[in-house]
Parts: C-alpha cells; sequence; structure tokens
C-alpha cells in the first residue's frame, strides 16, 4: 500500500520492490477452540459450520489458510475421543494449564440460580462433587483464561428460542450473563455471530478473521452495538434480497409459493440484519426468501417474540407498501413500454442484399 | 482408533483384501480404515462434501440447513421451476454415483469386523425392538385427515410399523397413535395423573389414555443427581403391545435400522427404485457418469446389534437417493404439466387436536398439539432421542442405550490404563452418533459402570 501511494505521489514509476515470501509466523503458535455445546440448544449450529466452504473446518484445521496458529478443536459432536479424555481439555483450560484458547458457546445459557441443587443443563461431571457441570459454571471457570468468547448461533448469543416469554429455565445469551462490556484477557469483547442455525460461512470466516488478530495479522475485530461482525451483519435483509425489485415495483404476493416480494405474508427482511439472502446458505445456494421463506428474523436479540406471531405482516409494513404502491404501479406501467424496446432488436439485422448498420467506408 | 483399541485387528485389516476394491478403489480393510480417518482420512473428507452438495439440494427448496425456512401450514413457499430441478438432480446423481462406492465400502468393513472378531454381533445387541413412524407421504392417497390415517399411512413410501422379535406388530398409524405412552422413571418432572385430560377421545372414538402425549402436563423439577432416583431430564416414552400388556421400550436403531426392517417386513413400497420383498429391500440406482446402473438388497439381520444398525445407515442413504429420483420425476411431470402451485390457504381452528408422524434422521418423530381459541393449549414433540435414550421407567425397564451395552462382551485389547470404551461407544454411536460426546465410562474395581449425560437432553426436548 505504501509503495503504491508512493508511486502515485513521485509521479514517475519507480523501480518495484524486489517480491517476497510474505507469510510469517504467528504470533501464537497453537490455539485450542473449547467449543462447548451444553447450553440450551439442539447442536444445530455445529452441525451447521461443517456445511462451510468459505473457509471450510478442514481448510482451518489443517491449515490451508496462511499464517494461522495450529488449531485444536474440541467439539463433542465432532470430536474423536470420548468421556474424560474428550473432557479432560475443558478441566486442563479451567486449571489454567491451556496457554492459548478460545471459548466457543452454543445453546443459551440457563439460569442456574433458580434450579436449586439441580440442572437445567450440564457439561461434563465434576471429579470432585460427582455432580454434573453447570453452563454458568463453566463460564466462570474458562471466561476469564480465555483469549476470546464467541458464541455461535441465537441461543448463545442472546437466548433463542428457549429465552422466550414464559420458559421455565430464565435462559439467557452468554452477554447476559458475563455482562455486555464483559472483555477477554486479550482484550476482546464477546463476539455474537447469531442466526438460527448460524449461517456457516458466517461463523468459520468470523473464527478465522480472530484467529489472523490473534496470529498478530489482522486488527480488532470491527463488532457492532450487539456484539456482530460489521462486515456480515450492518446490511438488512431487504438490502440484499433478491425480490427486492419486487417491493420496489410495489408487486406482493398474498399467497406462499410466489416468486414475488413476501412481505404481506410475514416477511422482516426490511428491518433485520441478517446477510443470508446475499450471501445464500451455502456456496451461495438457498437464503431464506430467495426460495420463498419469510424472514422471521432469526439473527436478532429479539427473536423471537419480537417477530410472533410467525406469518402475519410485520405491522410497519402496511406503511411502507402502501406508499410503495402508487409509485410502483406507475413504475410497474411504465418499465413494460422500456422493456418492449429492449426486446426488439435494431432494425439493420437482417439478410437483405444492402448494409444498413450506418457503416461508412474510410475515405 | 481400531490400531489403538485392537492392534490385532488392526494388523489383520492390513492383510485383508477389500471383496469390493473394484467398486470402491481401496485395496485393503485397513486402506478403508485409514480413508475413514477424521480430516487426514481421504473418505472422510469426501464425505464431508458430499454432505455439502446434498445440503445444497436441501437449501435450493428449504433455503437454509438445518432448520427448513419454508415449511408453512398448507404447503411450501418454495416455487418450483426448471432451474430448481435442474440444479437438484445433477447433484442427486452425483450422489446416486458416490452411494455406489459409499454402500459396498461399509459392508466390506462390517463384514470384516464379524470375521476378524467371532462374536461381534453381540456387541450392542438388544431385543428387536423397533419403531418407524414412516416417512414420504404419497400426494395421490393422503389427505392429512385422522380418520383415514390408516390409509394413507400405509401408503408412505417408507412403511410405518413396530417390529417386536422380528414380527410386525403393526403398520397401522392410529394404533401406534394411540399405545404411545408416557412413563416418568426417572426423570426431573412431576407426575400428571391428576392434571387435566386434554384429550378423551380421538376423532375415531377411540380413548385416549391420560399418559398419552395428548395429555401430557410437563412440570420441569430440577433436583439433585441421583442415580437409584432420577437422574435424566430425557422422558420415558414407551409403545403398550396390547397382545402383551408390556410398555416396550422401542429403539430407532439409528432411524434408518427401523426404517428398514418396518418397510421389508410389510412388502408395500414399490418406487421401482425401491422395492420392499417381504423379507428385503431392494434398491436399483441408475446409470451415472462412471458407473454402470447398480442394485443393493438390504436384508433382514439376524440381530439388532451395533454393525446392523450401522450398515443399515449406508443402505437407507441408497434408499433415499432412488426415492429423490422417484420423486423428483414426479416433481418434474407436474412442473411441464403446468401444476406449480406449492400451498393452499390454511386457516388455524378456533378447536381442534392434531399429531403427526414421520421420521427424523435419527427415527421416529411425532407431535401431539391440542388448539383451544385458536392457540395452542398442549404441544409435545417427541423426537428420537427420548425414544433411544430413556432412562428406566417406571416399571424399572431400562431404556435402549441401557438395554444394549448392559451385557456387551469388551473386545478392546487395551487394559483398564488405557481403556477406551470401544465397543460401548460404538454401541451407543450406532443409535445416534452424535451421542457419545455425552457418553462418560467409569471404571471401578474391574466394574465398568457407563452414564450418559448430553446436551442433546434439555428440558425444551420434550
Amino acid at each position: 500500500m505504501n509503495a503504491v501511494a508512493a508511486r502515485d505521489s513521485h509521479g514517475p514509476r519507480m523501480q518495484p520492490k524486489p517480491g517476497r515470501i510474505s507469510e510469517h509466523k504467528p504470533a501464537i503458535e497453537e490455539v485450542h477452540i473449547l467449543w462447548i455445546t451444553g447450553g440450551l440448544g439442539c447442536d444445530g449450529d455445529s452441525v451447521s459450520i461443517t456445511a462451510a466452504s468459505q473457509p471450510s473446518l478442514e481448510d482451518v484445521m489443517l491449515g490451508a489458510i496462511p499464517g494461522l496458529p495450529k488449531v485444536h478443536l474440541h467439539n463433542p459432536v465432532l470430536a474423536y475421543t470420548v468421556g474424560d479424555e474428550f473432557m479432560a481439555p475443558f478441566h486442563k483450560a479451567a486449571r489454567g494449564e491451556l496457554d492459548n484458547f478460545v471459548l466457543v458457546l452454543e445453546g443459551s445459557i440457563p439460569n442456574e440460580k433458580i434450579s436449586g441443587d439441580g440442572y437445567w443443563a450440564a457439561y461434563g461431571t465434576d471429579p470432585q462433587t460427582g455432580n454434573p457441570i453447570t453452563i454458568p459454571e463453566w463460564l466462570d471457570r474458562l471466561t476469564p483464561k480465555a483469549l476470546a468468547v464467541v458464541t455461535a448461533g441465537t441461543c448463545a448469543a442472546y437466548g433463542g428460542i428457549h429465552a422466550m416469554k414464559g420458559n421455565a429455565t430464565g435462559c439467557m445469551g452468554v452477554a447476559d450473563y458475563l455482562g455486555w462490556d464483559w472483555k477477554s484477557k486479550a482484550g476482546l469483547p464477546i463476539v455474537n455471530v447469531p442466526g438460527c442455525p448460524v449461517q456457516p460461512d458466517n461463523f468459520m470466516e468470523t473464527l478465522l478473521y480472530l484467529l489472523r488478530q490473534l496470529a498478530g495479522l489482522a486488527p480488532m475485530i470491527p463488532i457492532d452495538e450487539a456484539g456482530r461482525p460489521k462486515w456480515l451483519f450492518e446490511k438488512t435483509v431487504h438490502e440484499g434480497c433478491d425480490r427486492a425489485g419486487y417491493f420496489e415495483q410495489g408487486d406482493f404476493t398474498h399467497e406462499y409459493g410466489s416468486p414475488k416480494c413476501l412481505v404481506k405474508i410475514g416477511c422482516w427482511g426490511p428491518v433485520v440484519q441478517c446477510n443470508v439472502p446475499k450471501r445464500g446458505w451455502m456456496a451461495g445456494i438457498g437464503g431464506c426468501p430467495n426460495v420463498g421463506g419469510i424472514c422471521i428474523g432469526c439473527t436478532m436479540p429479539g427473536f423471537p417474540d419480537k417477530f410472533m406471531p410467525f406469518m402475519d405482516p410485520p405491522p410497519g409494513s402496511t406503511l411502507s407498501s402502501n406508499l410503495i404502491k402508487p409509485y410502483g404501479a406507475l413504475i410497474r406501467a411504465l418499465r413494460p413500454l422500456t422493456n418492449a424496446t429492449l426486446n426488439a432488436e435494431p432494425k439493420w439485422r437482417h439478410n437483405r442484399p444492402n448494409l444498413t448498420t450506418g457503416y461508412q467506408p474510410p475515405q | 482408533m481400531v490400531k489403538e483399541t485392537n492392534p490385532g485387528v488392526w494388523e489383520l485389516a492390513q492383510k485383508t483384501e477389500a471383496p469390493h476394491a473394484a467398486d470402491h478403489g481401496y485395496r485393503t480393510i485397513g486402506d478403508i480404515m485409514l480413508g475413514l480417518n477424521p480430516f487426514t482420512g481421504d473418505f472422510y473428507r469426501e464425505t464431508l462434501q458430499v454432505s455439502r452438495y446434498t445440503r445444497e439440494m436441501f437449501c435450493l427448496m428449504e433455503g437454509r440447513h438445518v432448520h427448513p425456512s419454508t415449511l408453512y401450514p398448507g404447503g411450501v413457499g418454495t416455487v418450483p421451476t426448471v432451474q430448481l430441478f435442474t440444479d437438484y438432480l445433477t447433484r442427486l446423481m452425483r450422489y446416486c454415483e458416490f452411494m455406489k462406492k459409499c454402500v459396498p465400502l461399509h459392508d466390506d468393513l462390517f463384514d470384516f469386523f464379524y470375521d476378524a472378531l467371532p462374536g461381534y454381533e453381540e456387541v450392542g445387541r438388544r431385543r428387536i425392538l423397533l419403531g418407524c413412524w414412516g416417512s414420504f407421504q404419497d400426494p395421490d392417497v393422503c389427505d392429512y385427515d385422522y380418520k383415514t390415517m390408516t390409509n394413507w399411512g400405509r401408503s408412505m413410501f417408507v412403511t410405518p410399523g413396530v417390529v417386536v422379535d422380528g414380527n410386525l406388530v403393526t403398520t397401522d398409524l392410529v394404533d401406534i397413535n394411540l399405545n404411545i405412552r408416557i412413563l416418568l422413571g426417572h426423570s426431573y418432572y412431576d407426575g400428571w395423573d391428576n392434571a387435566e385430560t386434554f384429550v378423551k377421545t380421538d376423532p375415531l372414538g377411540n380413548t385416549v389414555d391420560q399418559r398419552h402425549p395428548w395429555n401430557q402436563t410437563t412440570v420441569p423439577r430440577p433436583q439433585k443427581r441421583d442415580f437409584n432416583g432420577k437422574y435424566s431430564w430425557v422422558m420415558c416414552p414407551r409403545w403398550l403391545d396390547k397382545r402383551t400388556g408390556d410398555h416396550l421400550a422401542l429403539d430407532t436403531g439409528g432411524g434408518a435400522f427401523a426404517r428398514l426392517w418396518a418397510t421389508a417386513l410389510a412388502n408395500i413400497v414399490d418406487m421401482g427404485y425401491v422395492k420392499a420383498t417381504g423379507n428385503s429391500v431392494v434398491i436399483t440406482l441408475p446409470k451415472t457418469a462412471l458407473k454402470p446402473a447398480v442394485t443393493f438388497e438390504w436384508k433382514i439381520p439376524k440381530w439388532s446389534n451395533a454393525i446392523e444398525r450401522d450398515r443399515a445407515r449406508t443402505y437407507f442413504q441408497a434408499y433415499a437417493a432412488g426415492a429423490a429420483i422417484y420423486f423428483v420425476e414426479q416433481a418434474l411431470t407436474e412442473l411441464q404439466a403446468g401444476r406449480t402451485k406449492t400451498w393452499t390457504e390454511f386457516k388455524v381452528p378456533d378447536e381442534a387436536i392434531g399429531c403427526g408422524f414421520h421420521e427424523a434422521v435419527r427415527g421416529v418423530l411425532s407431535h401431539h398439539m391440542v388448539i383451544r381459541g385458536g392457540k395452542i393449549a398442549n404441544y409435545h414433540p417427541y423426537p428420537p432421542t427420548p425414544w433411544n435414550g430413556t432412562p428406566r421407567d417406571s416399571f424399572g425397564t431400562p431404556g435402549p442405550y441401557e438395554d444394549a451395552i448392559t451385557g456387551t462382551p469388551i473386545f478392546e485389547e487395551n487394559g483398564p490404563d488405557n481403556f477406551k470404551g470401544i465397543d460401548i461407544m460404538r454401541a451407543v454411536r450406532s443409535f445416534d452418533p452424535c451421542l457419545p460426546c455425552g457418553v462418560h465410562m467409569y471404571l471401578g474395581n474391574g466394574k465398568t459402570i457407563e452414564t450418559v449425560h448430553s446436551p442433546m437432553f434439555g428440558v425444551g426436548r420434550g
């Protein structure tokens, strides 16, 4: 970048610097990823991330991206080891014997202050007491020692479905438990990658960013006020939706199975931050509204309560869709005129024995 | 893994030629084992890729995976187009080609285990007690009316059924429905004997038991774990065998196993590509890019054990591929005839009861709902995990995991110092590949005791 700037400002082209292989040793050699799926959840986020290809799980595990530290993944859904052997790194980390680890949480955090001698959700057994170790206990043990804390999916980020009104467990997201201003010992805030489940590449890309940051190759991860990576969540569903053109033309469907805009049948896309329509679900394929699924706001902190009852039109959509109607109707009437012109070929394309293209031979 | 737990078997595997090497490309059984190693094995990495393009097929119509976003009461939101089905079909045929290698590879591996470790059929073996709730409706028959459920249930392209000791006890969804019982046993809940009876009779006039999911009232009661008292969040679903009065702890065998067994015995399914015979299921996959048409036959095995549950998985993958070819052909016919409506208006009734039966990947999935005043008054889903992972019930009957590993012989060569428990892991994993994370092994005084705790058992899972 400096070389480019220098060249531009100094006018005449300078001799370029000789190329060099820029890969250098990461600031930390090895990182453990401790992934706890034991919150209230369905393991759907773990299953989801195996669909990622940008980067894929194996890209990160096998070191296919330059500059990454060596990654050791400890995730129960994907583990090779079992039982005590599987749990060993978690206990080791809690004792402070694991130098560098990133903690990934999946599932919402139940309120164990109300579960008495029992537990709502637990992960492993305390060798001393023989009792199950609750998820808040794990957070207390591990978060002070973690380089970073990342949530995979809406449950761990904000509570999600289990945390809706009337639930028995009083559950919440990780930041609700630790505090929204929590920082890791490396100075990182909680990084939330919401979604139900998390979009595979969104999660793996965030993890890759963090690994690169920990390796000294990237600046502090930019996140918004809800802890989401900015570059992934700053746009709305609507802004990336391939049906937004129908909205602009005031063309709304009132039944499912139509290619038109879904706002009137319950799509919250205009006010939900999510890149899935733009990015697709995987390999550019799918994405809820693209294939006819209304957006129910599954990436949002207010999910699900603030989007219910599902399938009812969002209250605010009446105003916007009514306002767009006269404009849309006019535009829909005018555009076919231009479109018809564009659908007709220029008249000089013919096989008559004369040239009508307007070509003038040089004199 | 085999090298770590059974070095003798690993030695033998490296010397044993794979009988179907020409089909799958692995010369020896040892080569297959290496191929299956996590991340470093080439077959493992290939299956990751296969799992991706098959999920792309799902996302083409459902928008996202794992939770689909296009399912609605009354149909789906998917827009059927030529492009959609082309995108689906091309991936499906790639998958069919893969299955022509995947099935013989697993057959070679599983057959080798029986040969290399005589007696291995006892690992994970339990009484044949299988439940399958049926899959893939026939739109020409199914009207989703409870009163005709017996008929349209039997028309499914995976036949519902209960198999006891190798005999097909029923294929009737009404019968299956009415005899589901939820027992309390060692789970962290209060009973509901004195709670409200939401549904006294079904729409056919049959009496509905207080312990039926329609009438279940869930009162969670967290408490200290006590293996002699209450120790699990999992409920105890059972199926009442009216012939004997037994509350059977049915398992799903990981899903595929019960589906194939019930379908084979029922002898109803015939889609061309997939056909039941009464004692087997014959699956034909058509010619693909590099391989000719292939026919596989899943034969009813002698045992309900770990290896046969695992073998059923690979055969059911072929089954699903064959069924998908049949379905996409129907879909293309509909599309080309201009019949593209995928949804009909559905109005939530003021007062109603409903139930649904289907197969999730790992097996039976039922839903029971009561609607009052246009709202949900009671709802209970029973996915496969509570069936397979249930604790002991109020009659003292153990759940399938416990049952299957009790008395399982240990073939592992390691002593107590480096014991991995691989045989027990294989037994549990044969029901549910995701579960071993929740299996802890305790060794004490020469006695192995096993307990299961799992994040899957959260209260929200019913």
